[in-house]
């Protein structure tokens, strides 16, 4: 099933495309969770995660679930970190990421391969992977124009298809 | 080329302050081409976790999944069965129509015979099968009743299995029961056993194998309803 059909039946209020992008994004949402607040309260993050979009889905989300889930989560998670409350006083207070994501870029969890792209940010210039991975698990802030550079760079290995987990 | 502010990476990243998160959004919104541009900027943070993480890609715990579930339903009612669902729920029509009728007749025959204890009392399909369940909150202003019909025969080893399910999404074992030979159950539960700070927002059944059962949750998927209690 296609990422908008997917995302419509969650519009239209089917339980079953809940369980479905639970089931597809869950796992990844939970380490995600687990790498910045630990194992205590990750369950919980994704819960309020998925919550936020199923309650609210054309506010959360657009079709891109994939960048959707995984933006929420670590925002979410980040919140709880920072602020010491739980995931559910956290959700109270999030704002959903202004800008949408793009619709035609591959699914990261499922159309990229994960190797590839664990390759992809550890030869980026100039430590461009680990500046990266420092802003997104841990809002740990780089130089402007060096992170800049590394999100163009990891953009344009994305969209190069080396990544893309048919062609391997 | 479009020249990229110094900010805006940061700004994909979360990284700013809210007020010069303000500033670069309405750069990027009124700048089409930078727009363009940063375009996959949301997508390239969220592969940084892919990029990063070791992902098990083995199915979630089921207790997870059903949690979210309860909470969900409780939280937003689904609206739409699935085509899977569409097609049992045809067949069980007719019979559910007889039950459903089965059912009103008896919720007005129990308002005829405590005319002075008012009953708020609701009828509920449970599952496209035929179950149907009353809610009775305020059944002789000291215990809630819940009452069954049609509930389907289990094994010899499974009961019905009532849980109790909180605002946090803590899901409590409530009283386990089981049916008559004509699949109908009735259970009453002492409101002061119910009363916690996590306020009580839902009632869940599941059919329930006790010797299964894993940290005192649901042993099984196949959840017939949640009632929310208002």
């Amino acid at each position: 099933m296609s990422s908008p059909e997917l995302f419509q039946r969650i519009v239209d209020g089917d339980e079953i495309a809940l369980r479905d992008i639970f089931r597809s994004y869950g796992p990844t949402a939970r380490e995600l969770a687990r790498r910045i607040i630990g194992h205590d309260q990750a369950d919980d993050v994704v819960e309020e995660a998925f919550l936020l979009i199923w309650t609210e889905p054309e506010r959360w989300a657009t079709p891109a679930l994939d960048v959707h889930v995984l933006r929420i989560v670590r925002d979410l998670a980040l919140a709880v970190r920072r602020r010491g409350v739980t995931p559910a006083q956290a959700a109270l207070d999030l704002e959903p990421f202004p800008i949408s994501p793009n619709l035609d870029a591959p699914d990261v969890v499922h159309e990229i391969d994960q190797d590839e792209l664990q390759r992809l940010l550890l030869r980026l210039p100039n430590e461009g992977g680990r500046m990266l991975e420092d802003a997104w698990f841990d809002e740990s802030a780089s130089e402007d124009e060096a992170l800049n550079e590394a999100l163009e760079a990891l953009v344009s290995g994305i969209y190069s298809g080396h990544l893309n987990r048919q062609t391997q | 080329m479009i020249e990229i502010t110094q900010s805006t990476g940061a700004y994909y990243l979360g990284l700013l302050a809210e007020t010069e998160q303000a500033a670069i959004e309405r750069q990027i919104r009124s700048d089409p081409q930078l727009r363009g541009r940063c375009a996959s900027w949301p997508n390239a943070a969220a592969a940084i976790t892919c990029g990063t993480l070791v992902i098990e890609r083995g199915r979630f715990e089921a207790r997870l999944e059903q949690r979210l579930i309860q909470r969900a339903r409780v939280a937003r009612p689904p609206s739409v069965r699935s085509h899977r669902t569409l097609q049992v729920a045809r067949r069980g029509a007719l019979w559910l129509s007889l039950v459903g009728l089965v059912a009103l007749t008896v919720v007005f025959g129990a308002l005829a015979f405590w005319p002075d204890e008012p009953i708020a009392g609701r009828a509920v399909a449970l599952n496209d099968g035929g179950t149907t369940g009353v809610l009775m909150p305020h059944y002789e202003e000291r215990l809630f009743a819940l009452i069954f019909w049609g509930l389907p025969e289990l094994r010899s080893d499974e009961t019905w299995q009532l849980w109790l399910v909180r605002e946090s999404g803590a899901v409590e074992p409530g009283p386990t029961f089981s049916r008559d030979d004509e699949g109908r159950a009735a259970i009453t539960i002492d409101p002061h056993s119910l009363e916690s700070d996590d306020e009580l927002i839902g009632f869940v059944v599941s059919r329930d194998d006790p010797s299964q059962r894993e940290d005192g949750t649901p042993s099984s998927d196949d959840i017939l309803y949640q009632f929310a209690r208002r």
